[in-house]
């Protein structure tokens, strides 16, 4: 139960449409730090849906959980590292 | 384990003069055997110091050694600190062979490392180990939703090979149906339509629901080259009010500086859902966490050296110990006497291509938990990554 092998099998994912094209509606073109923006923006919004109030809640209070060694206790999530480059090229 | 020493301050018998050049070429099936180097009759030939004789003995890994019972004397601490009523009780354990002890905070509830065998420690033990623990799942969960093998095999065949009609496929459709465990009853009354519709809601194939996937929209503002003016606010707050008697919304006119752009099809997963998958879960894996950070220590042969503390996994990090220090400080949820503990998430994540030619791109983010051992953890035969989204790009 505990390894969800690292297999990108059957994903339904879709590149979104051309960002482009919406700016160049509004704006004179996408610029490398429009798009840079745009990028920033989409991470920080992808993390605020990560981030749900689930996860803050045991952030905050913890989850009691049953492990694996037989002991039941209160886990409290902590995020120690983060090693990405994102996505802004 | 090989000792290689580097270091050469001591000669093997066999080790050339230093008269000769250190690299030579010969062409053995034309030249002649080259002359013997001679050796320098002066030269003496030394024999390994005890010290080093000691360092080309192997020595075994092991784990942690037990806690010793003799109690630890409590730390100094400032002025400050001794306002808490809750002084942490330290830990010790004994020193194991390497000379290395742990330091814990307070009482572990459990050492996973202390009663480790030989063989776990051993590198390549992992792959039989990852083979004999696998099929813990009986055959009819494996082959879920198909309710019984003959379908799932007429359903393996329907949906693998060739998708047309060919030789090949027709010898491929006989084998199935001349499998020994196919039978041709099982078949009546299954429902395929509905199965590959079960299937094609259930990407992980694991049978149990969505695995705690879901799909997002997510909505960013995109800059617009529109000056914030006296004359452009009292346009917006014309269109809000026109908008407001109206009872609509215009999405495109909602805000000033910036247009919505709504980005469909982000694939993420509930990060409790990890969690508890995976710290709940019964695997020889999950019974490797550890629970409570400890400060390492390695005291020198030397015992009026002082000890050096060593560091190596997250669990032995100061900032583990000062987060769970912190933790324990913090007030307990009232009425819960459970021991608390840390999930030490490590999130990684990377552009991964997913064609050869093209610009199809993921973006994964993927979670590791700290409290397993890094040996483990970097292993890609154990299987430790989580996915928890895939995140979309804009270009």
């Amino acid at each position: 139960m505990s390894s969800f092998e690292l297999d990108c099998a059957n994903l339904s994912f879709q590149l979104p449409d051309h960002v482009q094209s919406f700016i160049r509606k509004f704006a004179t073109g996408a610029t490398d730090p429009l798009m840079a923006h745009c990028q920033r923006e989409l991470f920080h919004e992808a993390w605020k849906v990560l981030l749900d109030e689930d996860f803050i809640h045991a952030y905050l209070h913890g989850v009691i959980m049953d492990c694996a060694d037989g002991i039941r206790r209160r886990v409290y999530p902590r995020i120690f590292t983060y090693s990405a480059d994102y996505p802004e090229k | 384990m090989v000792y290689y020493i580097k270091d050469n301050d001591f000669d093997f018998p066999e080790a050339p003069p230093p008269s000769s050049p250190p690299f030579e070429f010969f062409d053995m099936a034309s030249s002649p055997a080259p002359p013997e180097p001679a050796v320098e009759p002066s030269k003496r030939i030394r024999k390994p110091t005890a010290k080093r004789r000691m360092a080309l003995e192997d020595a075994l890994p092991e784990g942690p050694g037990p806690i010793d019972a003799r109690p630890e004397p409590p730390r100094a601490v400032s002025p400050v600190r001794n306002i808490l009523l809750r002084l942490p009780r330290l830990v010790r354990t004994v020193a194991n062979s390497f000379g290395v002890s742990r330091l814990y905070i307070n009482t572990p509830t459990h050492i996973p490392d202390a009663d480790i065998a030989l063989p776990d420690m051993v590198a390549d033990h992992a792959s039989d180990k990852k083979n004999s623990q696998k099929s813990e799942k009986s055959v009819l969960e494996m082959i879920s939703p198909y309710p019984n093998v003959s379908a799932f095999r007429f359903g393996n065949w329907f949906w693998n090979g060739s998708y047309k009609k060919s030789k090949e496929e027709r010898d491929e459709l006989i084998n199935v149906m001349l499998g020994r465990d196919f039978d041709v009853e099982d078949l009546r009354g299954v429902n395929f339509n509905k199965i590959d519709a079960e299937l094609a809601n259930d990407p992980e194939g694991t049978g149990e629901s969505d695995n705690g996937w879901s799909t997002s929209t997510l909505t960013i503002k995109v800059p617009v080259a529109t000056k914030i003016t006296k004359a452009s606010r009292r346009k917006k707050a014309n269109a809000d009010r026109a908008a407001q008697v109206h009872d609509e919304v215009d999405t495109e006119m909602e805000s000033i500086g910036g247009k919505k752009f709504a980005i469909p099809g982000f694939r993420h997963r509930k990060l409790m859902h990890i969690l508890k998958s995976s710290i709940e879960g019964n695997s020889d894996q999950a019974k490797q966490y550890h629970w409570h950070p400890f400060e390492q220590y390695w005291q020198p042969p030397d015992e009026e050296q002082p000890p050096e503390q060593m560091y190596d996994e997250i669990y032995s990090s100061p900032t583990f110990v000062k987060a769970d220090r912190e933790l324990q400080e913090s007030p307990r949820e009232s009425g819960c006497d459970l021991p608390r503990v840390i999930a030490a998430i490590m999130l990684w994540s990377d552009a991964t291509h997913v064609a050869q030619f093209g610009q199809a791109k993921l973006w994964p983010i993927y979670l590791y938990l700290g409290n397993l051992s890094k040996y483990a953890r970097c292993k890609p035969s154990e299987h430790t990554g989580h996915q928890a989204a895939y995140l979309p790009t804009v270009k």
